[in-house]
């Protein structure tokens, strides 16, 4: 990827629930409101019911620059002959690094996980990998477009 | 169980804590030895996990009304097969020698573990999901499919960036 901007380092680090990195993280002013929702109700309900992980990463100066998650579930059963398939639930940068390049870091992360999950062995999660996007998180459309899982 | 309302919980928990009366009283030829005794318990505390999980996936998912009367039936339900479930994990240490770990104690303490998932890091109140996907039935069309259909697959000569997951990588491939 010659002439392209390098994409930032980071260090996932897998987090629980009861981590007071998890409440800190709800304690981000994202400015979507959707965001704090989601994180706040959605995201602990995957967690304990269904079979999500979450990961706060570490940027170069061992701060938290944002987190992700990933579930396998069948949300998109439809899709996947209702196979179990990875799906993002949510992901965020935290508002104070913005426009650094880690969304893409993570997403990356993210994907990998989703990939690692299709390799296990018995075949019982889908290659397909989803998520949603608000249509006016414009940023966040652009940031899936542009990331190549193979790169 | 299909809709997890306060009489079906009941009945659940109660046919559950009935064989596990059974098995402590030494009823049955499933529970004629510690060993099969603590599998026969670890057996039940998964069965117990998975329904309260699945109640917790409808109530996100819609498919059932929240009942603040069926939450506390659940989390009754659970300290109560915890505490049981303990008290025969001790009785199996008792009973094992140097060197020799029963298969049945091993099972427990994984059951064990995903039973203490359901209040590690403090209990989930389920309700209906913010996001849409786990409770909208999404409808796809012919095209929708078609461009799925049509990505690649994952080169076989992947490897993740992150040296965590190319650790893990290894081991599910056992290289």
């Amino acid at each position: 990827m010659a002439g392209s901007t390098p994409i930032p380092l980071v260090v996932p680090i897998p987090i629980q629930l009861g981590d007071p990195i998890f409440s800190a993280i709800c304690a981000w002013p994202f400015p979507d409101a959707f965001v704090s929702r989601l994180l706040r109700d959605d995201i602990p309900q995957r967690i304990k019911f269904g079979r999500a992980r979450m990961w706060a990463y570490l940027g170069p100066a061992r701060d938290i620059v944002g987190f992700g998650s990933i579930d396998v579930c069948t949300d998109y059963g439809a899709l996947t002959r209702n196979k179990p398939h990875p799906h993002i639930p949510l992901l965020a940068v935290n508002p104070e690094n913005q426009g650094s390049g880690y969304g893409k870091s993570i997403v990356r992360h993210l994907i990998d996980e989703a990939s690692l999950l299709a390799c296990q062995p018995g075949n019982l999660c889908h290659d397909f990998l989803f998520l949603e996007v608000y249509a006016s998180s414009l940023k966040a459309i652009g940031l899936y477009e542009n990331v190549d899982s193979r790169s | 169980m299909t809709t997890f309302d306060v009489n079906q919980v009941k009945d659940f928990a109660d046919t559950l804590n009935a064989e596990l009366d059974q098995c402590e009283n030494g009823e049955g030829l499933q529970c004629h030895t510690i060993d099969s005794s603590l599998s026969y318990c670890a057996e039940r505390c998964c069965r117990f996990t998975d329904a309260v999980r699945r109640w917790g996936r409808d109530v996100f998912a819609g498919k059932i009304a929240f009942d603040a009367a069926v939450e506390q039936l659940w989390k009754a339900e659970l300290s109560q097969l915890y505490n049981r479930a303990l008290k025969l994990h001790a009785i199996g240490t008792q009973f094992e020698a140097e060197c020799f770990v029963f298969d049945g104690k091993r099972k427990l303490e994984a059951s064990l573990w995903n039973l203490h998932q359901l209040v590690a890091g403090g209990w989930v109140t389920p309700k209906l999901s913010v996001g849409p996907s786990a409770r909208q039935q999404l409808a796809f069309d012919a095209v929708d499919r078609q461009v799925l259909e049509s990505l690649p697959p994952l080169p076989a000569d992947w490897i993740p960036s992150d040296p965590g997951q190319a650790a893990q990588l290894r081991r599910v491939r056992g290289t």
